[in-house]
């Protein structure tokens, strides 16, 4: 600190020394033989105490320190803020694939099929068409409507996940799992839990 | 001078003395600037520095229109310091909330509870882990309590503020869409490692390359906000693209599903075959794998059957035959023979007609319409062996395809120096020759798309994470027959659909139906036949525009029509097909063709 201070000094001197009559370019030589000349200003300068430049230069030096602890404080909390940013950012990025995986599976055949039959949906299975160049109907217009079939292909994503009916009340799935379970318990020999069951006989 | 003589010494050791310093700072500078500063440079980092590796997303499987098939969750482990947990009780201070900063004391033993009912297990189970785990080692400072929690599960948990319970991402495979497809999408076993289908056959597409990165650590070990640095960025793996259609792979499932439930046959497949491309848009069979829950399936259905099952085809297999005596010019639609319903060309060699009938005069396109054994082995044994042979190869019997599962089998076919009396006839009418369904699929596509075979295709592209695309080579297409022989074969073939008794089971109105049944015996493992058939229908539609090729296939059904249960699955596919693709109604009309009778 205290090697900080001397050229700080000397810096302040300077602007003093050169209250003397400004060096004129061919006046090197007659400067030379005047010795006495600069111990003037500088015993005038003297007279004006020393106090005032070090406490400039210390106030200075504190300055410097205070902005630079000012700037690494921001630096650190600009870094706390980044990490806790990203932080947040992957949380956010976590939802939105929770979300995303939610509209996959409730996009999936077997929801729509599940939802189509509890709203009472009826499928066109040959629908007719009209050519427009000359009008003529394609098809036949007497169409088959067929039932929705109950879905036959299981899904565990869709487990526990209510379907909406035509009073647009959850209600629980038929889940097409049990269709494909009761087939799989119907080839294999069932082992009996609990009581045997006996007939309610009057 | 003499009395100048010391102070030269002295400035002499003085200056030696200087020198020798500089020297030795010198060296020592450059030793641990230049020399060991690599060494040194990786043990201050050691110190400080942690490196970790980020794990790359498995890719996606998707379908042809972009639908997610297979996609990668983020699950997380919870895991415990079992050593933390009973450090001074396992006692910790909790923010009492309510914004104030006062602090309440918890147990251990109340974080166990707290715990376990979030994770839906007891206290004294998560108590029992983290005891066993000291057990085995007293200073353990890892135990898992659950893994592959979902991330309301991993919030819940988070805002219990406990300091030695800890959370890792844990990656899963996760199929949105169930069974849909699952015999071809595969499945994944323990820790991921893929099984079966495109999981397994594309792993090197789906696998990503794992990037690192390195953060520095404080005297706490907690990551120093802004320290991390990457190494090497994680590289995701590609998507891959099947040629399937996620809707109408469904309706498929459902269709043969159905079917197989209504006959209780033992198994059922069903493929629809774009004509022009070679695509498989859906490839369905009964009782799919569902991959999310693989336990639940039965063991014997799991793979893709369509690809690795070959069984004999049967009668599907006369029109091969048919377009071989067309495209050699040895008979015309309209060529005719005298037909009984038993027929012993050779000694030792014989077969009948699955109906019994007086001797009957039948056109070729009659021997078809009739589905006769006799007619179309008469006829075809105006061919020589090799020639046959070499026309069921050039539908591409015998070879495998390579669609793009991990296994497709060939099929079987003897070479004609092998072929016995009895299976020289008996080829040509589907018998002592098997074929998966796929490669049936892919004699129709050929007879449609005008004698010329598109390889059979079920992955076609990997898209890799940098937006790369690589198409997957499926081998070279090949001229089968001349297209006018596949014209008049096509032309018969819809004669079968208009002049026999499955009209009324196929007929979409509007459109335009060709296609031929087989009834075939199986070998029953012992070298005989088992005395139940596999019932199929290979149909094409639109006649005029032929887009769509579909084989249905009901096996050995205990209750019930199996022929019919094939027609029906056709039918039923052909107008899922038709409301899929908006394929517009037929034009023009089906021109009669003699059968003889």
């Amino acid at each position: 600190m205290s090697g900080n201070t001397v050229p700080i000094d000397r810096e302040l001197l300077r602007p003093l020394r050169s209250i003397g009559p400004e060096p004129a370019p061919g006046a090197e030589p007659e400067r030379h033989l005047r010795p006495a000349m600069p111990v003037a200003p500088g015993r005038s300068a003297r007279r004006r105490s020393p106090l005032l430049g070090a406490l400039t230069a210390v106030g200075i030096v504190i300055a410097i320190f205070a902005t630079q602890l000012g700037l690494s404080i921001a630096v650190s909390e600009g870094a706390y803020e980044a990490s806790a940013l990203e932080l947040e950012q992957r949380d956010l990025v976590r939802v939105e694939r929770v979300l995303n995986q939610n509209v996959d599976k409730l996009a999936s055949p077997q929801n729509l099929a599940d939802n189509a039959a509890a709203l009472g949906m009826v499928q066109n299975s040959n629908p007719a068409t009209l050519r427009l160049s000359d009008n003529a109907v394609m098809g036949d217009l007497a169409q088959r409507t067929t039932e929705v079939q109950p879905n036959l292909v299981p899904n565990a994503t869709l487990e526990n996940l209510p379907v909406v009916d035509a009073e647009g009340l959850l209600v629980s799935r038929d889940f097409g799992q049990a269709a494909a379970d009761v087939e799989a318990i119907s080839d294999a020999p069932v082992v009996w839990e609990g009581n045997l069951p006996a007939p309610d006989t009057h | 001078m003499s009395r100048l003589r010391p102070r030269v010494g002295r400035r002499f050791v003085a200056m030696l003395l200087v020198l020798v310093g500089a020297v030795v700072f010198t060296v020592r500078l450059v030793d641990l600037q230049v020399v060991s500063a690599a060494a040194l440079n990786a043990e201050a980092e050691g110190k400080r520095a942690v490196p970790v590796s980020i794990p790359s997303l498995r890719g996606d499987v998707i379908d042809r229109n972009g639908e997610i098939l297979a996609t990668t969750d983020e699950r997380y482990d919870v895991q415990l310091s079992p050593k933390n947990a009973r450090l001074n009780g396992g006692e910790f201070a909790r923010a009492a909330g309510g914004g104030s900063l006062a602090t309440v004391q918890v147990t251990a033993e109340q974080a166990f509870e707290e715990i376990g009912e979030i994770t839906g297990q007891t206290g004294e189970e998560i108590a029992e882990i983290v005891d066993s785990a000291l057990e085995i080692n007293p200073k353990s400072d890892f135990a898992y309590v659950k893994r592959a929690v979902d991330l309301t599960t991993l919030n819940q948990l988070k805002a219990l503020g406990i300091p030695w319970l800890t959370f890792d991402i844990h990656y899963t495979r996760t199929y949105p869409n169930g069974a849909v497809a699952g015999n071809l999408i595969g499945f994944s076993g323990f820790e991921d490692v893929p099984q079966a289908g495109v999981e397994l056959s594309q792993d090197v597409c789906l696998t990503g390359i794992d990037g690192e990165e390195s953060y520095e650590k404080g005297a706490d070990g907690v990551a120093l906000p802004g320290s991390a640095v990457v190494r090497q960025e994680a590289v995701d793996g590609g998507s891959v693209r099947l040629t399937i259609d996620r809707d109408l792979q469904w309706e498929s499932q459902q269709v043969i599903n159905e079917q197989v439930q209504k006959v209780a046959a033992e198994w059922g497949l069903l493929t629809i075959m774009d004509i022009e491309t070679g695509e498989l848009i859906a490839v369905a069979e009964d009782g799919s794998v569902d991959p999310n829950d693989v336990d639940a399936s039965d063991p014997t259905k799991r793979e893709a059957r369509s690809f690795v099952a070959p069984y004999e085809p049967g009668s599907t297999f006369k029109v091969i035959s048919a377009a071989a005596l067309i495209d050699q010019g040895a008979a015309t639609p309209n060529s005719l023979v005298q037909v009984p319903d038993s027929w012993q060309p050779e000694a030792n060699v014989s077969f009948r007609d699955s109906f019994t009938h007086e001797v009957m005069p039948m056109t070729l396109t009659g021997t078809l319409v009739y589905s006769s054994n006799v007619g179309i082995s008469m006829l075809g044994s105006r061919l020589d062996e090799q020639t046959r042979y070499d026309y069921l190869t050039a539908f591409g019997v015998g070879q495998s395809t390579s669609a793009g599962l991990p296994l497709e089998d060939s099929g079987l076919l003897y070479s004609p120096e092998n072929w016995d009396r009895q299976t020289s006839y008996n080829t040509m009418f589907g018998q002592g020759v098997s074929s998966t369904v796929v490669q049936t699929a892919g004699v129709y596509q050929t007879i449609a798309n005008g004698g010329l075979r598109v390889p059979a295709s079920v992955v076609s592209s990997c898209i890799e994470a940098d937006g790369t695309v690589t198409e997957i080579d499926h081998g070279e297409p090949v001229q089968a027959v001349s297209a006018e022989t596949a014209a008049t074969t096509l032309h018969m073939l819809e004669a079968v659909v208009q002049e026999s008794w499955i009209t009324d089971f196929v007929s979409i109105p509007g459109y335009r139906i060709a296609g031929k049944t087989g009834t075939a015996e199986q070998a029953d493992g012992q070298g005989g036949y088992r005395s139940d058939y596999v019932h199929s229908f290979a149909g094409i539609f639109p006649v005029d525009d032929p887009q769509y090729v579909i084989v249905a296939s009901i096996a050995f059904p205990k209750a019930g029509e199996g022929s019919v249960a094939a027609l029906t699955a056709f039918h039923d596919a052909a107008e899922a097909t038709i409301r899929s693709f908006q394929i517009p109604p037929s034009t023009g009309g089906y021109e009669p063709l003699s059968t003889g009778s």
